[in-house]
């Protein structure tokens, strides 16, 4: 009765079917939001979300205020990037206005979520341009949103500053004259990478990325130039996970018995906290020379579980490096939020500053003139002294290359002595960016 | 390439297998008796590890793991158990695509739930000492937590068989699998009997998330990952076969292994491969009953 013949066949097609669904659904997720790395903050103040608090009386600063809007993913996978971002621009603006506004004007902050979907963002960009007459747009966490709105920002001629999402066509094709970037790109992190290793005596190599773009373009440069810099390096293995495996044995089994001596990895976030662990388990480091995207948040939550001890790590903005300003900050972002601000936090205020910077230099906040005094400008970051430079106005920021050490006073390991390796040896030249842009 | 060498990554699949294993077989055992697609599936194991993070901080101590695999099973059986009994019942005689969207629902909600609940961060679930660090197995490094997995995995296996083969529970759901109506005539309370095979796989699914956690991370999205997976296992093995479970399991995990050693761009896609190959020769897969 109930058996009829065909049912069983009927039910393994529909069972075929909702694989064959949730395999697109799953392809489409993972191509979909370029999130550019960035990670967990390991932080629960998202409750205290600073958009939504109501806005502190400030006295001091009168008159019309001047806006800063940030669309960035506030929900989601990337969520926690985008919340860092948030608490970073606000303790910013907060300052901007104790120390008497910009231009004597009171600064106001206004956060959208993207929901890491380009559409979505350019959908709240637009809103926060048309209805809230924003005078600044900071970028978001993902690339692919970053590439959605800043064609926006051109449209509209608002000064639009990027500090997490760091994909080269920003700053190559789909650059203008409103844009600006305090977050070294993707192709000089790489390259970065490459002329720091290139000499270091390793040269049988395997690599290990997340499967998408960010993943791949980055892998690709790397490889590009340390093979290019020394001829005797070899590629021996390529592994790519899918983003969020949470088995990666087979992929570090593999790597081991590739016979490689080196490798080179950008997993980040919860992916590099899974390989941690799993390569630990498997004796990875005691055999292979490990170098990856050890940033604040996945060093914080990784603790003293693996020991990471001399690991020549990567990172865009550790929260150790070495001048006032960000020790400063430390202190400041510590005690409003009760822990060390993330990579994602120190850049999102480095972009607040620069813009606050520009505005007071150029003595207004008009979009052209921001354009017009930003290229060339010199200002001072938490990173230190930098300028932003003419071509592409990207901010002549290395890329941090140090040996982990374990840090008592945070309990988890830290970049003791962050020194980058100068954007100068690792940007593409003037003639390279314009030519990336016929 | 060596001996070594391949005996480690044999193992690895094997450890991907065990989770694949007892996240699938519960799977299968609602699809047998239930005839459900349940996409939800995917939400108790994720559930499951999630819970067992609360449970574990919470009793503290390498005792609050062990508490925590066995209260939290229990308590996602029981969550199950409203499930079915709240969102299904009434789906049975339904059209299959009422029931799968049904289940996505719940998916989507429970997705939610737990992002209200446990917030957007990844967790943490540590095992007891004793399950962690490397072993040297005759100079192969292999984490001590894997071959637990695999320990588990067959006892579990043994443990299910004796159920359905040995116990009037078991004998129960394997008629229900065949024939639920000539069961209902026989006097076997069957909405009773579906409330609570569909409790023991909703239980599998958690034990399932709770023993793959400690050697990876809990996170939002664990759900959607290991759904895909499970249903490949459960198409390969044969609706409703525990053995099935078992040989498709050990086939994905080993195909995915291997195929990260040899075409490590295509190991996903081997393992879909395999599925289809078995669904063009066997499309009731190579344990499932075939057409009268």
């Amino acid at each position: 009765m109930r058996t009829q013949p065909h049912r069983r066949r009927r039910l393994t097609s529909w069972v075929a079917l909702t694989t064959a669904l949730a395999l697109v659904l799953v392809a489409c997720d993972a191509d979909g939001p370029l999130v550019d790395v960035g990670d967990e903050d390991d932080t629960d103040t998202a409750a205290e979300d600073p958009a939504e608090a109501p806005e502190p009386e400030v006295e001091g600063p009168e008159g019309e205020p001047l806006k800063i809007g940030l669309v960035a993913a506030l929900s989601g996978g990337a969520a926690l990037f985008g919340v860092a971002a948030q608490n970073a621009a606000q303790l910013a603006v907060d300052e901007l206005n104790e120390a008497g506004g910009v231009l004597g004007r009171p600064v106001e902050f206004v956060a959208r979520d993207s929901q890491a979907r380009p559409e979505e963002g350019v959908s709240q960009a637009r809103d926060l341009i048309l209805s809230e007459e924003i005078d600044m747009l900071l970028g978001p966490v993902s690339s692919g949103v970053a590439l959605a709105i800043t064609e926006l920002a051109h449209e509209h001629e608002i000064p639009f500053i990027v500090h997490t999402s760091n994909t080269e066509a920003l700053t190559n094709e789909e650059w203008h004259p409103y844009f600006a970037s305090v977050v070294p790109n993707t192709g000089m992190e790489a390259r970065a990478q490459g002329v720091d290793l290139a000499e270091s005596g390793y040269t049988q190599w395997a690599t290990i990325s997340p499967d998408y773009e960010f993943g791949q373009r980055q892998t690709g440069t790397f490889v590009e130039t340390i093979t290019e810099l020394n001829p005797d390096v070899e590629i021996l293995q390529q592994q790519w996970p899918e983003l969020g495996e949470s088995d990666l044995d087979p992929f570090i089994t593999s790597i081991l018995g590739s016979g490689a001596d080196a490798v080179y990895s950008p997993l980040f976030a919860g992916d590099l906290i899974t390989f941690t662990r799993q390569a630990h388990d498997l004796g990875f480091f005691d055999r292979v020379y490990w170098t990856a995207l050890y940033e604040t948040d996945a060093l914080q939550e990784l603790g003293d579980e693996v020991d990471l001890e001399g690991v020549r790590a990567y990172s865009r903005c550790p929260f150790t490096i070495d001048t006032a300003q960000m020790a400063d900050f430390v202190d400041r972002y510590m005690d409003r939020y009760d822990l060390v601000p993330s990579d994602w936090a120190c850049m999102a205020y480095d972009a607040v500053m620069l813009w606050a910077q520009v505005v007071e230099a150029a003595g207004s906040a008009d979009g052209q003139a921001f354009a017009d005094n930003v290229a060339g400008f010199e200002f001072t970051s938490l990173r230190g002294e930098t300028y932003i430079r003419d071509v592409d106005h990207q901010a002549a920021i290395g890329s941090y290359i140090s040996e982990l050490t374990w840090s008592d006073e945070f309990g988890m390991y830290i970049y003791p002595t962050a020194v980058p390796v100068p954007a100068e040896d690792i940007w593409l030249s003037e003639e390279e960016v314009l030519q990336a842009r016929n | 390439m060596t001996l070594d060498m391949l005996v480690l990554q044999l193992l690895t699949g094997l450890s991907r297998a065990a989770v694949l294993f007892i996240v699938a077989a519960g799977l299968s055992l609602v699809f047998g008796a239930l005839r459900i697609v349940n996409v939800a599936h995917g939400s108790f194991y994720m559930l499951g590890a999630f819970l067992a993070v609360t449970v574990a901080a919470f009793v503290g101590g390498p005792i609050g793991f062990v508490a925590a695999i066995i209260a939290v099973p229990l308590l996602v059986a029981l969550i199950g158990a409203i499930v079915e009994r709240v969102a299904l019942r009434s789906l049975y005689d339904k059209e299959h695509l009422l029931q799968l969207l049904a289940t996505f629902a719940l998916l989507l909600v429970f997705h939610d739930l737990v992002r209200g609940i446990w917030g957007e961060r990844p967790h943490r679930l540590t095992a007891p000492d004793l399950l962690r660090g490397p072993v040297d197995l005759f100079g192969i490094i292999f984490p001590r937590y894997n071959l637990f997995l695999i320990g588990a995995a067959i006892v579990l296996a043994v443990g299910l068989w004796a159920l359905m083969t040995r116990t009037g529970f078991g004998r129960d759901i394997r008629a229900a699998v065949s024939d639920p109506e000539m069961l209902g005539m026989v006097g076997v309370n069957v909405p009773r009997l579906f409330t609570l095979v569909f409790a023991l796989g909703a239980g599998l699914g958690a034990l399932g998330g709770i023993l793959a956690s400690p050697r990876s991370t809990v996170l939002l999205g664990m759900d959607v990952e290991m759904i895909i997976q499970a249903f490949a296992v459960v198409i390969i093995g044969g609706l409703g076969s525990l053995v099935g479970t078992a040989v498709g399991a050990l086939l994905v995990g080993i195909t995915f292994a291997f195929g990260v050693l040899f075409v490590p761009q295509a190991a996903m896609a081997m393992v879909f491969l395999v599925m289809v190959a078995v669904l063009v020769f066997r499309p009731y897969g190579l344990f499932g009953i075939p057409e009268r």
